[in-house]
């Protein structure tokens, strides 16, 4: 008989395992994921997949130039390392959480 | 395992329920449960104001679906004391569905707002050993009296 802690309360009631949040939260770390752009990863998360300039629109933010190059940029980051995946749809390039990384998409929008 | 849950209720190791209805007892003389005779309920509205000594009986937002290998212990927020309410609540056996039930008594000498999402009970899940049969109960899917 064993009480359940938090991080198998966290797998049986919301179907995370916290260990493969590890490798995810490191990443988000090493490339300044700031509050703002935590606030970017969860709009994609509940669109699924998308343009950069349609998520900043969603936030009601500057979808300007240099706003728009830095996310672009962060989110080349995280394509190069597996954590996002870009298609390009005609000249638009849609982006969307990769599936190896699904456990934080699933943590982000919970 | 449970419905309508919120992440940020997780605790170290338990489970933060949010308060969802209360209801209390229609004015009876006797209750005599050898012969079935129970008070009617009267739903009240959140929020509402608990007065000294008052007794409600309240239902969470979240829903359990006790699987056979769990159990869990309900136990009052230490929130609910400090402020002055007394929370009235027992187990919740496998195979249990439906909403948590408990008693909130107002046992201070001042008025206490309870309102909805209110914070005042928690539960710890128990890994079983051996194997549980689900319980038969007449209280199933958060039926309060």
């Amino acid at each position: 008989m064993s009480v359940l802690a938090y991080s198998e309360l966290l797998k049986r009631i919301v179907g995370i395992d916290e260990k493969k949040l590890e490798k995810p939260f490191i990443i988000l770390s090493k490339h300044n994921t700031t509050k703002n752009r935590l606030n970017i990863l969860k709009e994609l998360a509940q669109n699924e997949k998308i343009t950069v300039g349609k998520l900043l629109r969603n936030l009601h933010q500057n979808i300007g130039g240099g706003s728009y190059l830095t996310i672009k940029k962060y989110f080349l980051e995280l394509e190069k390392e597996g954590l996002l995946k870009k298609e390009k749809i005609k000249n638009k390039e849609i982006w969307s959480f990769s599936e190896e990384y699904k456990d934080l998409k699933e943590f982000i929008l919970k | 395992m449970i419905e309508d849950y919120k992440k940020k209720n997780i605790g170290p190791c338990t489970y933060d329920f949010r308060l969802g209805e209360i209801f209390k007892h229609a004015k009876i003389e006797l209750v005599d449960l050898s012969k079935n005779k129970l008070p009617k309920l009267v739903k009240l509205k959140l929020p509402y104001i608990l007065k000294p000594g008052e007794f409600v009986l309240a239902r969470t937002i979240e829903k359990f679906d006790t699987p056979l290998d769990l159990m869990s212990i309900y136990s009052m927020r230490s929130t609910a004391f400090r402020i002055g309410l007394n929370i009235l609540c027992g187990l919740n056996d496998p195979g249990y569905k439906g909403n948590a039930v408990f008693g909130v008594q107002n046992i201070s000498n001042h008025k206490i707002k309870l309102y909805k999402g209110m914070e005042l009970l928690q539960t710890a899940f128990i890994d079983l050993k051996g194997d549980a049969i689900p319980i038969q109960t007449k209280y199933m899917e958060g039926k309060v009296l």
